[in-house]
């Protein structure tokens, strides 16, 4: 038992190395780890296998989102719970980033709103800056910005994504 | 189940105090789907039931309803002789006017509706003094397949069923991500499975639903209202344009709809229903 703890932090820090040991930061609307939005993918996940200490576990094109042609970059090991990895950035057919889709709580704003922040603490943390939208009664998202935005997708009053986007 | 749906019904409308004013608690306005009893007169019915249907939302209690089923009743001490003057408003026009005594009771004429949303007033008053009003919340829609359906509403995540004109369930649902929409328009729920393997995608149990033309012929649409594995993606577009739905959801919908059941799938539906 004394050798499980760290046995388990050792291969979570080898799987995924910068993420174990500092939060990255979000800058919500433009970038994560500083790598910003609009940024040419190759240049980009360069950046971010730098910073994150891995390359993506999966890459590829022509995914689901909103009908077009897009490119992925997946980072870490798939939570089988939810379906997703860590983190997913996605770039458009002129292969710049328009997506950092982040599924995990190892990055956090400067606001330190991370996935796993209570609803709470986001409205407390952005106020009326936030736009709420429910659909139904699972969907809740609030948004922070305009086209250019973060969305911060809660469920159990707990924050289960957050989408840094340019669309 | 009828006995369920009608005490629903007049339980939801009984319910509507929450935009009454309080002003005389011994007299309120009362709608119900049948008459309560059979000496109370039908004063008006002259034309022939508005072939629409509709939901009601009241306060926060719901119910989908046939228009035609409506009674309006005043309640009251019945010996008493006073006239009162029942006024009933749709968009901010007067649509009817009625003198009506305590204990009276009639079948709500045919409205004809918007399409969308419609706001009807009912208000009594006696000579000048308001006695009561309700404000109702009215949704016109074209599709109504039959007293009996299942309406699904992609952007909400919903999915109703309506039995006999009054809304029984509300369920959570996933539907098609972008690049695989579920699709819209009417559909045939002609075929229950129970799902042999029920860690797969397909969940527990499995409706297939039919076009309405494919439906003699039994050629599946390929779509289903079905189960899942995945509970996290309920709420979201996430399936290959089937509705997924929680396995205990999809098990109690499959045992309350009969095959043959029509299945609307629309877009968006200008109100939600929390799920009852």
């Amino acid at each position: 038992m004394r050798f499980k703890i760290p046995f388990v932090f050792l291969t979570f820090a080898l799987s995924f190395p910068a993420l174990a040991f500092a939060p990255t930061p979000i800058q919500p609307g433009k970038s994560i780890a500083n790598v910003a939005l609009g940024m040419p993918d190759t240049t980009g996940i360069q950046e971010l296998t730098k910073k994150l200490g891995s390359k993506p576990t999966l890459t590829g094109k022509d995914t689901e989102y909103e009908g077009q042609i897009v490119y992925y970059f997946f980072f870490g090991t798939k939570n089988k719970e939810n379906n997703s990895y860590p983190l997913q950035v996605y770039s458009d057919v002129k292969h710049h980033i328009f997506i950092f889709e982040v599924n995990t709580p190892e990055f956090k704003t400067p606001e330190g709103i991370h996935v796993g922040s209570s609803e709470a603490e986001l409205l407390k943390a952005y106020g009326k800056q936030l736009k709420k939208i429910q659909r139904g009664s699972i969907y809740l998202k609030y948004t922070l910005g305009g086209r250019k935005g973060t969305d911060f997708y809660v469920r159990n009053k707990k924050i289960t994504q957050i989408l840094i986007r340019d669309y | 189940m009828k006995r369920l749906g009608l005490a629903l019904f007049c339980w939801s409308f009984l319910n509507l105090s929450a935009l009454a004013l309080p002003l005389k608690p011994d007299y309120e306005i009362q709608a119900f789907s049948t008459p309560l009893q059979k000496q109370e007169t039908q004063i008006s019915l002259s034309e022939q039931p508005p072939n629409v249907w509709l939901s009601v939302a009241l306060a926060n209690h719901q119910v989908i309803s046939n228009l035609k089923g409506v009674w309006i009743s005043v309640l009251g001490e019945k010996t008493s002789s006073e006239n009162f003057e029942l006024s009933l408003m749709l968009n901010q026009k007067t649509v009817l006017q009625k003198k009506i005594k305590a204990g009276e009771a009639f079948f709500l004429p045919a409205i004809a509706l918007e399409t969308g949303s419609n706001e009807l007033i009912l208000k009594l008053q006696n000579k000048e003094t308001l006695i009561n009003q309700q404000k109702l919340t009215l949704y016109h829609l074209s599709e109504r397949p039959a007293a009996t359906f299942v309406l699904v509403d992609k952007y909400n995540f919903a999915l109703y069923y309506v039995q006999n004109d009054i809304l029984e369930k509300t369920y959570p649902i996933a539907t098609g991500r972008p690049r695989t929409p579920t699709p819209t328009g009417l559909f045939i729920m002609g075929k229950k499975e129970i799902m042999p393997y029920p860690n797969t995608g397909w969940g527990v149990r499995r409706l297939l639903i039919y076009t309405k033309s494919a439906y003699p012929s039994r050629h599946w649409s390929g779509y289903a209202l079905h189960g899942t594995n995945n509970p996290n993606s309920i709420g979201t577009e996430a399936s290959h344009g089937c509705v997924r739905m929680f396995n205990q959801d999809v098990t109690e919908l499959s045992e309350l709809i009969p095959i043959e059941t029509p299945v609307v799938i629309r877009e968006k539906l200008p109100f939600y229903f929390e799920k009852t």
